[in-house]
C-alpha cells in the first residue's frame, strides 16, 4: 500500500515541471473560487449587519430601486411606519457617499442626536455630533486609515466636518464610515426630508417577523420594502445577486477549466508510458490497479492544487485587506463552506478529469502496449 | 516426462487475415526444458511468446500452459502473475523505479507483506549478483545489469516458466554470454521451463531444443 502511494508520487515527481504547472492551474481556479466565496461572505455579512444595525428587527427601504443606495423614504412614510401596530421604534438613516483620499467610498450615516443610541455604536474617544453643527463622529478603521484625530476636520462637499469622536460598532461599512448629523448630510445632498433607511423593532406582541413584514410590505403597496434577512437584499440591490452569479459562474468555469487540465495531463503521461503499462500488465498487474494507479495520480493532482489553491486564496484575500476601502466595507468571512467548496472542486477536477485517461490505460492489450517505443 | 506446453493448429492474423503472424502451429515443450525458438526476423516469434505468456489471446487452435487454457475468453492477469515471468530485448524496466522496486512490481497482486516483498526481490538482486546495485535507476545501469535485474523481476512470485524475447539481443557479445550464463544457471537449479526467442546460433545452442519458425509456422 505504501510502496503503491510512493510510486504514484514518484510518477508525478519525475515530471516534475508539467505536475507543476497543472497544479498551479487547478489551484489558480480554486483560488478564485476561495477568493470570491470568503469576499462574497464578508459582504452579505456586512449587509446583513446594516439591515440589523443596533439588533433592529428589520430595516425598510424603498420597493422599487435598482440600488439600495438610491432608495429615499420620505418623512410622512416615516411617520407612517412609526404608527404602524406592533412597531416599537422607527429610526431613519441617510446614507451618503463621498470619496476621500484613501477611500473612493466613505459612508455616512446621517442619523438625528436622539437616535443616535439605537445604533448601539460604543464611542471609544471624544463625544458624538450636536444636531445642525458640522461634526463628525469617525469610526474606528476610518480614522485609523485616514489617520485622523480628535479635532482634525475633514473636508466633506466643500464644507469641513469637525471630528468630535471615534466609534465602533464591528460593522465594517459604519467603522470605515461616519456618523453625522441627519439635517446637515440631508441639506449637502439635497435630500430633505428623506432617509435612506429605516430601522424598525418590533413590540415583544409581534412574535413572527415573517408575517408582520408580510403584512406591512401590503400597507403599503409596494412602495416600501423590508429587509430582514441578507436574502431579502435582492428585491433592492442587484449587485448582490451579480456576485452571486459571477461566482458560481467562475466555480463551473474553474471546474471544467480545471478537468480539461487534469485530462490533458494525465493523457498525456499514459500515452508516453504506454510501454511501461504493458510491462506493469506483462507482470502480473490487474486492470484494476492500472486504474487505481493513474487515478491515484489525478487524485494526487487535485489534492496538491487544493493546498496550493487555498494558499494563494488567504494570500489574496490577505493582501486585499491591505486596502482601506476592502477594510470598510468587509470582514472576511472564512467560513468552512468555502474551504469545503474549495476541496469538493479539486476532488471534482482531479477525479473527473482522470477517470477517461485511467480508463483507456487498462483498455492497452498488453501485447500491443510492449509493441510500443 | 509431461508437457508443460502443448499448442495446437494455433493461429494467430493481424489486420483481418493479410498478416498471418502464426499459422497453425504444433508444439509440445516438456516440464523442465530449454527451447530456442529462432527464425528470420517477422516469422511471428514474439507472436508465439506472446501467446504462451498469455499477453494475446489466439485466434483459433488450442493452447494450454501449465494446466491453465490460453484460449479467448480468459483474463490471464494472475496467470501472467504466478505461472510465467518475462524477459524483454529492450526497455523491460520503469525507469522511475529502482532496480529493487522493479523487482517488486510483480509482487504487488501477491498476498505478501511489504516487509515479505522486499526480502524476497534483495534476494532475487543478490542472486542476479546486482546486490550493490538495488538501489540504482535503470538509466544509471548498463545493458546487462538491466538486463539481469529484468530477469530477477522475471523470477519474482517463482513461476514456473522464463519466457524471455531477445534477453541478448541489444547486449555485446560478452555481457550476452554472462546473461545466458545467469538463465542457464537459473534453469539448471530451478527446474523451470525456459524458452528463449533468439536470433543467435551461439544463444540458440545452449538450449536442449531448437524450435525454428518461418511464415508463422514451425519448421
Ligand atoms: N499487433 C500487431 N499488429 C499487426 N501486425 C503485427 C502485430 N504483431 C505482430 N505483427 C506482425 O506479425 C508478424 C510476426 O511478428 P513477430 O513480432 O511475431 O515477429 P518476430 O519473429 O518476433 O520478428 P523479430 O525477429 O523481428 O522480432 C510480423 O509481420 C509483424 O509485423
Ligand atoms: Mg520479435
Amino acid at each position: 500500500m505504501l510502496a503503491f502511494a510512493a510510486l504514484i508520487i514518484k510518477n508525478l515527481w519525475r515530471r516534475k515541471s508539467r505536475t507543476i504547472l497543472t497544479v498551479l492551474g487547478i489551484s489558480l481556479g480554486i483560488a478564485t473560487i476561495v477568493t470570491l466565496g470568503i469576499i462574497t461572505g464578508g459582504l452579505s455579512n456586512t449587509m446583513e449587519k446594516i439591515i440589523k444595525t443596533g439588533e433592529a428587527d428589520f430595516t425598510v427601504a424603498q420597493g422599487d430601486v435598482a440600488d439600495f443606495s438610491f432608495s429615499s423614504i420620505t418623512r410622512d412614510q416615516l411617520k407612517e411606519i412609526r404608527a404602524t401596530p406592533g412597531v416599537k421604534s422607527a429610526i431613519g438613516v441617510l446614507l451618503g457617499f463621498v470619496q476621500t483620499p484613501k477611500n473612493p467610498m466613505f459612508t455616512l450615516f446621517g442619523i438625528d442626536r436622539r437616535d443616535i443610541g439605537a445604533i448601539e455604536a460604543d464611542l471609544t474617544r471624544g463625544r458624538f455630533f450636536d444636531d445642525g453643527k458640522d461634526e463628525l463622529v469617525i469610526g474606528k478603521i476610518a480614522a485609523k486609515n485616514l489617520d485622523l484625530k480628535i479635532g482634525d476636520t475633514l473636508p466633506v462637499r466643500g464644507k469641513n466636518f469637525q471630528i468630535v469622536g471615534i466609534f465602533q460598532t464591528g460593522n465594517p461599512m459604519q467603522d470605515g464610515g461616519g456618523l453625522v448629523p441627519l439635517a446637515n448630510l440631508q441639506k449637502m445632498d439635497k435630500k430633505e426630508n428623506q432617509v435612506t433607511m429605516v430601522l424598525v423593532k418590533v413590540t415583544d406582541k409581534v412574535t413572527d417577523i415573517e408575517s408582520f413584514t408580510d403584512k406591512f410590505e401590503k400597507k403599503f403597496d409596494g412602495d416600501l420594502t423590508t429587509l430582514a434577512s441578507v436574502e431579502d437584499f435582492s428585491s433592492v440591490d442587484s449587485g448582490m445577486e451579480i456576485m452571486d452569479f459571477t461566482s458560481t459562474a467562475i466555480s463551473v468555469l474553474a471546474v471544467v477549466i480545471g478537468g480539461i487540465g487534469v485530462m490533458n495531463t494525465v493523457m498525456m503521461s499514459v500515452f508516453e508510458r504506454t510501454r511501461e503499462i504493458g510491462i506493469l500488465r506483462a507482470v502480473g498487474w490487474k486492470k484494476r490497479r492500472v486504474l487505481t494507479m493513474i487515478l491515484g495520480e489525478a487524485f494526487l493532482l487535485g489534492v496538491l492544487s487544493i493546498g496550493v489553491g487555498i494558499a494563494i486564496g488567504l494570500g489574496v484575500i490577505h493582501f486585499i485587506m491591505t486596502y482601506p476601502v476592502a477594510q470598510s466595507f468587509l470582514v472576511p468571512d472564512y467560513s468552512f463552506k468555502i474551504f469545503e467548496r474549495a476541496v469538493l472542486v479539486g476532488v471534482l477536477v482531479s477525479i473527473g478529469g482522470g477517470l477517461y485517461p485511467a480508463w483507456r490505460a487498462t483498455r492497452f492489450s498488453p501485447a500491443e502496449a510492449l509493441r510500443y517505443e | 516426462m509431461s508437457n508443460i506446453i502443448k499448442a495446437r493448429a494455433l493461429r494467430k492474423y493481424f489486420d483481418g487475415d493479410r498478416i498471418k503472424a502464426l499459422d497453425g502451429i504444433d508444439l509440445d515443450i516438456a516440464d523442465g526444458e530449454f527451447v530456442a525458438i529462432m527464425g528470420p526476423s517477422g516469422s511471428g516469434k514474439s507472436t508465439l511468446l506472446n501467446m504462451l505468456g498469455g499477453l494475446d489471446h489466439p485466434d483459433s487452435g488450442c493452447l494450454s500452459v501449465a494446466g491453465q487454457d490460453l484460449m479467448a475468453g480468459r483474463d490471464l492477469t494472475s496467470y501472467r502473475a504466478r505461472t510465467v515471468g518475462f524477459v524483454f530485448q529492450l526497455h523491460n524496466l520503469i525507469p522511475a523505479q529502482t532496480a529493487l522496486e522493479n523487482v517488486i512490481l510483480p509482487m504487488f497482486e501477491s498476498r505478501l507483506g511489504a516487509r515479505e516483498r522486499r526480502r524476497q526481490a534483495l534476494d532475487l538482486i543478490e542472486l542476479v549478483g546486482l546486490g550493490k546495485r538495488a538501489q540504482g535507476y535503470p538509466p544509471q545501469l548498463s545493458g546487462g545489469e538491466r538486463q539481469r535485474v529484468a530477469i530477477a523481476r522475471a523470477l519474482a512470485n517463482s513461476p514456473r516458466i522464463i519466457l524471455a524475447d531477445e534477453p541478448t539481443g541489444s547486449l555485446d557479445s560478452k555481457s550476452g554470454d554472462m546473461i545466458m550464463d545467469l538463465l542457464t544457471d537459473i534453469w539448471g537449479e530451478g527446474k523451470k521451463t525456459l524458452v528463449i526467442v533468439t536470433h543467435e546460433e551461439s544463444v540458440g545452442r545452449r538450449a536442449k531444443r531448437i524450435v525454428r519458425m518461418l511464415d508463422g509456422r514451425v519448421v
